[in-house]
């Protein structure tokens, strides 16, 4: 099993959440995430106050998904969230090794 | 012999009851039973209660003389119920809180628990509820002493079955005990009524509330009850009483329609609920239940208050007479025909709430400015102050803008006369909010308590001043308006609204349509800076629209956003979602330079702005 997290632009979550839906995605965690990657260390004017801004707000998505659907659901995160600009965000993929559903105490795939 | 509880005076059913049985077996079923014929729409909550207090009292009763029966003489020795079957409002899911009493002498110990365990045990088999004790009279008053929610609990203390005078010196030693620490025991009985608030939330603003230990529930209005028990002050009647019968009716709705004994109204069973109650629907049913949480809530505020007054005063309680007269209150003056008395915001001396159609406002703006609470009489007497003109004369727009202007203070006054219905009497589109739920998982309040707590954010130290300041406190105050029954966009019908009450105070044309439209817009920087793409031109476009190109109203917006969302609840504002709202209001400040499509400034308000 993998776990497939996303870490993208907030406006681009209603048309992941879209993508992840037409592959078969059934559940998947959506939180408030805040981080920088190139783009970091600007400085910004609001109201006459000077701030650097070096933490942008993100969403993070996490899926959690048998081996072979990895791929894919990689490929809908990215097709989704894609802009082209810079702040776009980042998809990564670790392997897992087990996990149960509380409610059934069902482990492995079978969990999923 | 056996005694049955009559000496308490409970109400036996009219109707036919069950023949039981001897004893408590079958009584589970049949009290569910007794409750069952005797609800639905329309019913009589208290004679339902009183007709399941008198089964299970009966039916206890009856053990007891099967259990006495060896025992050759019952004198000394008496089974008492405290609790709902104690002040006979037993639910038909209520567990029984029963106490053996003995005097200690007339009976061996041996014999006391013999009787004991010939009690409890028929009832645990009948698959009762049980909280049971054994005490002698010395054993009551020391455990009451040092144990504070049995003390409140033992003051409901009635006779089921035995020696009545057993009962009775119990009651009087616990009530003069309960009387003579009452200034030890206040601040303790405060501080778990406070943690009980905090634990179980407040009752009128919960989807999922509990109704016995949410803040204003079955449990606060038993300690009203207690604090009134103290002797240091009367309690509020009226509508506290019905709001306590309104708890317990649902209540026992809701142990009917769960099958069990639960408190927490659940949304799965709040249809059921409403239906046999002869409610709407769970709205309704909600709203109904906010009605009575709050005024329970106020009236433990109010009794507390007035306990401590109490307390306050020097014990000698004798009148001062000086020259012969008697001399009178001490009073201060606060402003404007008003006075603090005792601590309270009172009426001054010739003031006739009857003929100064501004007297509400005013107080409610004092109250808020001095902080002091409004006395209940002070309460009664502003509803019968006359109707504003139309439009609303400037002193009455002041003296509104000051009350929403002082941040957190306007909250209890609001509250106090809304209860009162002094709000709905200013602005009669309040009743369509009014105690209304909200279904949403971000919402914590009710909208009229939402729309509250959000002009309280909104007036807190950084306001803009004059003009867009004011805008600002009406936007915040209405912005939920068209959340009412039946409303597809309640931005949309609470625009629509907003108008016709801002001409009705007597607002000029322009403040009326700039309110109007941030209630329209109260929800798109918001929806903005979190669904779209801040790079997009088109999305400062859009923002730009929605502030008629205005930098006044954008930084109106921007205030109002950040008031609307951390007064829906603590997850609602964060430094993630501030700094979005903050990005796009920057880019869109960019597009706006200061003073870009102001409107001229208008003639302030008299005394309206900040309030120190």
């Amino acid at each position: 099993m993998k776990l497939v997290t996303g870490v993208i632009q907030p406006h681009r979550l209603d048309d992941v959440k879209s993508s992840l839906e037409a592959a078969g995605i059934r559940g998947m965690t959506v939180s408030e995430a805040s981080g920088y990657g190139r783009q970091r260390g600007h400085t910004e004017v609001y109201r006459g106050a000077e701030y650097t801004v070096d933490l942008i707000p993100k969403i993070r998505v996490e899926v959690l998904v048998a081996d072979e659907d990895a791929v894919a659901v990689t490929n809908a995160i990215v097709m989704a969230a894609q802009t082209g600009k810079i702040g776009d965000g980042k998809v990564w993929t670790i392997t897992v090794d087990d996990v149960a559903r509380v409610r059934t105490g069902e482990h492995g795939v079978e969990a999923l | 012999m056996q005694q049955r509880p009559q000496d308490d005076a409970v109400a036996g059913p009219s109707l036919e009851a069950p023949l039981p049985p001897v004893g408590v077996r079958g009584l589970k079923a049949d009290r569910l039973g007794l409750a069952s014929r005797m609800s639905g729409p329309g019913s009589d909550g208290a004679v339902r209660r009183g007709a399941v207090s008198h089964l299970v009292l009966t039916r206890l009763a009856e053990l007891w003389d099967g259990v006495v029966a060896e025992l050759g003489s019952t004198e000394g020795i008496a089974l008492g119920a405290v609790g709902s079957l104690g002040r006979g409002d037993a639910g038909p899911g209520s567990d029984l809180d029963l106490l053996l009493v003995h005097d200690g002498r007339s009976h061996r110990p041996q014999e006391v628990a013999a009787v004991a365990d010939r009690l409890w045990y028929p009832i645990w088999d009948a698959g009762l509820d049980l909280d049971h004790s054994v005490r002698s009279l010395a054993q009551c008053r020391q455990v009451a002493s040092a144990d504070l929610p049995a003390a409140v609990g033992l003051l409901d203390l009635r006779t089921v079955a035995g020696d009545r005078s057993v009962i009775q010196r119990a009651r009087t030693a616990l009530l003069t005990d309960w009387r003579s620490a009452a200034r030890r025991r206040l601040p303790e009985l405060l501080s778990t009524t406070r943690t009980r608030a905090e634990r179980s939330g407040e009752l009128a603003y919960l989807v999922e509330p509990d109704l016995k230990e949410s803040r204003g529930g079955i449990r606060d209005a038993v300690v009203v009850f207690a604090l009134a028990a103290t002797w240091l002050t009367d309690r509020p009647h009226g509508p506290v009483d019905t709001a306590y019968a309104h708890l317990l009716d649902v209540r026992d709705a809701l142990h009917l329609v769960a099958r069990r004994p639960t408190n927490r109204l659940l949304r799965a069973d709040q249809d059921e609920v409403a239906e046999l109650l002869g409610v709407e629907d769970a709205d309704e049913l909600l709203a109904g239940l906010a009605e009575a949480g709050r005024t329970i809530s106020s009236a433990l505020d109010t009794t507390v208050r007035h306990a401590r007054q109490a307390l306050a005063r020097p014990s000698t309680s004798r009148p001062v007479i000086i020259r012969g007269r008697r001399s009178g209150p001490r009073l201060r003056s606060v402003g404007d025909g008003l006075v603090e008395h005792d601590g309270e915001l009172v009426l001054g001396a010739g003031v006739r709430p009857e003929d100064d159609p501004l007297l509400a406002l005013r107080a409610a703006a004092t109250a808020a400015r001095t902080g002091l609470p409004l006395s209940p009489v002070t309460v009664t007497s502003l509803g019968r102050t006359p109707d504003l003109t139309e439009p609303w004369p400037a002193a009455a727009r002041a003296h509104l803008l000051a009350l929403l202007g002082s941040g957190n203070a306007q909250v209890p006054v609001w509250e106090t006369l809304d209860l009162a219905g002094v709000v709905t009497r200013w602005i009669p589109e309040w009743a369509g909010v009014r105690n209304r739920p909200q279904r949403s998982p971000i919402h914590h309040h009710t909208v009229d308590r939402h729309l509250v707590e959000t002009v309280a954010r909104a007036g807190r130290g950084h306001r803009p001043h004059g003009r867009t300041g004011d805008l600002l406190l009406l936007a915040a105050l209405l912005h939920d308006i068209g959340k009412r029954r039946g409303a597809v966009d309640h931005s949309v019908e609470g625009a629509e609204l907003v108008p016709s009450i801002l001409r009705r105070m007597g607002f000029d044309e322009a403040d009326a349509l700039d309110v109007a439209r941030l209630v329209r817009h109260h929800l798109t920087l918001a929806q903005l800076a979190t669904q779209r793409d801040p790079d997009d031109p088109a999305t400062v476009d859009e923002l730009c629209r929605a502030v008629d190109h205005r930098r006044d109203l954008l930084d109106v917006l921007r205030l109002l956003t950040e008031a609307d969302a951390s007064a829906a609840g603590p997850a609602t504002w964060t430094p993630w979602r501030a700094r979005l709202v903050d990005d796009l209001s920057r880019r869109a400040a960019q597009r706006l330079p200061a003073g870009a499509g102001e409107r001229p400034a208008r003639t302030p308000v008299e005394g309206s702005g900040q309030v120190p």
